[in-house]
């Protein structure tokens, strides 16, 4: 047994707070040997709750220190424990500087041009949405039949679950039904329910929940960044499957993804590292806010990312329902742990390193936000973790041209970049639009050309966004959310104001995880329509 | 018009025809006709009066084109709802409004509302669901026309006078003689979806003529040249048989034999 192992083994039932602390003189040798002469009772004792050897501590902190920096430190590229380089510092700098000297010296030119700039971007990602709509609507079925299905279950292999949950003890019981719920053999189920060491609650809900040894309670040290990726690095390092997958705390997947995804990947060249589940919420109708997520989602999952896929164009991940080859997975170190969009950014480092991510026809639903404020601290995140991931990869503009081609470079821009920047310059086109419509001064650089741009831009974006949000739900035939996209302007203010907050957060706190609190939805459990 | 206008005019309409034709003949051949009848039929559909004056050349062929879009695309959403044929059939009644702003509006009401029945939406919130997001390029479409027309002063249409009772009775029947055919050939088809989304199309297109003709002292034949492209599309929707050719034959040129003949007993009425 190696380290990994004993580690593993020990990481099964997590040290008590206040337990004693390492037995002096221990080392992981003496682990080793220990568990080696003496087998199942070293196993017994190494598993013992108020004893804690030494050499399990130090195997414990190696594998904590690798799941928070061994990118960091072997491909600091990638790392986005720094979050802007002196270069890009300069560059942002210098033309922040340029464009306020433009506007100064000629504020109607300079107006003029800006907007003319601000408008056609903002335009631009919407016109490229549609493409992608249009591309990925076109997308043929994967369902798998049953023939296949069960002409393949005779040599299934080990599936590891990975479930990272902090502070959701109110939630557990629902997800370890989601989970027995999954149609996969249970000896071939290596399901981890990944808890933070020192969230008492969850641990002891999770410790409950796998009572009948179905699932492992997987106990991360305390540390910062206390960040999904981080603890789902830790637990990767323990994972006996072949294949991983990574599921929320409130996710309710099909039950034969797993077999789906296993289908998938064994008809797909070997390239394919990753497969990304559709997602959507089985609280879609519960009020005004869900309604506009799941069209978001709707959107999103059943058509961009597939549209993505069919071009070829390096496709962020969408947090949860992710399935690896765990070879690959580990192969690239895993996610990043200062990133707090570790799948989007594994999503385009997978793309980078010449491996591919596919859309899978299955899809995991979620408990989508039914709270303003709980809604705006998670889009918060993911546009802060956008603006992360490009600024990452953009660190060096002409390797990631190298590695992804002139598709895959543009699409990034227009994907992740254009995520970001179209929340961010939505608030500007509305102001320049409003206040150029009262105010015709040159000297301030509002003009009728300025309105007139502002309004073509608003107009073209606007309405690309809310129709296509209106023909997000067809895949799955909720029609009857298709009305609430005409809303789609307001709710892309909420956007803004997020992208807002998300800019302010990543200059103060980079790596800081909002948390999501999930378990508010009024609806019943497995509501999914 | 100086010669270099003219010229452009003519390059412009040669053009129009040309890649019209192609798709007509691409449609013909879809549907298993040889190729020499393929060729013969997207002729006789394009050998219409109006073509051939200058003044309504173009936007005849645009009407023609915008007719067909519709007809083509209606037929293939009520088969299938889904967010390619929505798009495709909400742009192209958008296009009509551009093309003819009152026939283009006309068909966006009463085509959609005809085939409600047709459509597979299983709640009413699910139906609303379904004709907003159709009709929502179309609206947009609506909504720019009337700030064009408001602000802009555009016009899309010309009203240029009025008819005498008795030119009146002539006119109705012109505008009617050249979509005779095919409405009996609808009449005789099987009430699918295409034949009912096509019968809607020939009507508007019927009562567009008798209106534009009798009230704008339009030319009669403007708004006929589409019944020829409808024709393609009615005849490539028939089944195979032996018989299948023959009546194609019968039908597209009876259908272009009645338009010249309205256009030729109208002539001197539309000039007037």
């Amino acid at each position: 047994m190696g380290e990994v192992s004993i580690l593993r083994e020990a990481s099964a039932r997590p040290r008590a707070r206040g337990a004693p602390e390492c037995a002096a003189g221990a080392t992981d040798a003496v682990a080793l040997r220990l568990h080696s002469k003496l087998g199942a009772a070293a196993k017994s004792l190494l598993l013992s709750g108020s004893h804690s050897f030494g050499a399990i501590e130090t195997l414990r902190s190696a594998a904590i220190d690798d799941a928070t920096h061994a990118l960091q430190r072997h491909e600091p590229q990638y790392s986005a424990a720094r979050t802007v380089t002196p270069a890009q510092r300069t560059l942002f700098v210098a033309v922040g500087l340029g464009l306020t000297v433009c506007v100064a010296i000629s504020p109607a030119v300079g107006g003029l041009v800006l907007t003319a700039f601000i408008a056609a971007s903002y335009a631009a990602n919407a016109v490229f949405r549609a493409w992608l709509f249009w591309v990925g609507s076109d997308e043929p079925s994967t369902q798998i039949d049953a023939s296949e299905e069960n002409a393949s279950a005779a040599d299934l292999p080990v599936y590891t679950v990975l479930v990272p949950l902090y502070r959701e003890a109110n939630v557990v019981a629902q997800l370890a039904a989601a989970l027995r719920r999954l149609d996969y053999p249970p000896h071939l189920l290596d399901v981890k329910l990944v808890v933070e060491e020192d969230d008492d609650d969850t641990v002891a809900a999770a410790l409950e929940a796998s009572a009948d040894g179905v699932f492992e309670v997987v106990a991360v040290p305390a540390g910062e960044p206390r960040t999904k990726p981080r603890a789902c690095n830790y637990a990767l390092q323990l994972a006996r499957g072949d294949f991983l997958v990574i599921f929320d705390a409130e996710d309710r997947p099909e039950p034969d993804q797993l077999k789906k995804a296993l289908h998938a990947f064994r008809r797909a060249p070997v390239n394919v590292a990753c497969l990304q589940a559709r997602l959507n919420f089985f609280n879609a109708r519960e009020c005004w806010l869900t309604r506009m997520f799941a069209l978001d989602y709707a959107l999103w999952f059943d058509f961009l990312l597939p549209g993505l896929d069919r071009l070829g164009i390096p496709m962020p991940l969408g947090g949860t329902s992710n399935h690896f080859r765990v070879e690959a997975l580990r192969a690239i170190r895993g996610w990043d742990p200062f990133n707090v969009t570790e799948d989007a950014d594994l999503g385009i480092r997978l793309a980078r390193l010449g491996l591919r991510v596919r859309t899978l026809d299955s899809t995991t639903y979620e408990e989508a936000t039914n709270a303003l404020d709980n809604w705006l601290r998670q889009r918060t995140r993911w546009l802060k973790g956008y603006m992360q991931t490009w600024l990452v990869h953009m660190r060096d503009p002409r390797q990631l041209l190298r590695n992804a081609g002139l598709g895959g470079f543009l699409g990034f821009q227009l994907f992740v970049g254009g995520t970001v920047v179209a929340a961010l310059l939505n608030p500007i086109l509305w102001l320049v639009f409003v206040l150029s419509f009262f105010i015709d001064v040159p000297a301030v650089g509002f003009t009728g050309a300025t309105h007139a741009l502002s309004g073509s831009g608003l107009l073209l974006g606007n309405a690309l966004f809310a129709y296509l949000a209106m023909l997000g739900p067809y895949r799955r035939g909720w029609l009857d959310l298709s009305p609430y996209a005409l809303l789609v302007p307001f709710y892309w203010l909420l956007i803004s104001a997020a992208a807002y907050r998300a800019a302010w957060q990543l200059a103060r706190k980079p790596w800081y995880w909002e948390k999501t609190v999930h378990g508010l939805t009024r609806m019943a459990d497995g509501a999914v329509p | 018009m100086s010669a270099s206008a003219a010229l452009a005019h003519w390059v412009i309409l040669a053009v129009l025809l040309s890649v019209f034709a192609g798709v007509l003949y691409r449609r013909l051949r879809g549907a298993e006709y040889r190729r020499v009848r393929a060729a013969a039929f997207t002729v006789l559909a394009l050998a219409q009066p109006a073509f051939a004056v200058p003044a309504t050349a173009i936007r005849s062929i645009l009407v023609a084109v915008a007719a067909y879009a519709i007809g083509s695309t209606a037929a293939q959403f009520v088969r299938r709802q889904d967010p390619r044929r929505i798009v495709l059939l909400g742009g192209s009644l958008a296009g009509a409004q551009l093309v003819h702003p009152v026939w283009g509006t006309l068909t966006t009401i009463v085509l959609p509302l005809a085939l409600r029945h047709q459509v597979t939406a299983t709640t009413s919130a699910r139906t609303a669901g379904l004709y907003v997001s159709l009709l929502f390029i179309p609206a947009l479409s609506s909504a720019a026309l009337l700030y064009l027309s408001l602000a802009q002063h555009f016009d899309g249409v010309q009203w240029r006078g009025f008819v005498s009772p008795g030119q009146y009775a002539v006119l109705v029947a012109a505008a009617v003689l050249p979509a005779t055919p095919l409405f009996i050939a609808l009449a005789r088809a099987p009430m699918k979806i295409h034949a009912l989304s096509l019968a809607i199309l020939c009507t508007l297109i019927v009562a567009m003529n008798v209106v534009g003709s009798c009230v704008a002292a339009q030319p009669l034949a403007e708004f006929a040249a589409a019944l020829g492209a409808l024709g393609v599309l009615l005849i490539a929707h028939w089944a195979v048989s032996a018989t299948r050719d023959r009546h194609a034959a019968l039908l597209m040129v009876a259908s272009l034999a009645l338009s010249w003949t309205a256009a030729l007993m109208t002539a001197e009425l539309a000039h007037a």
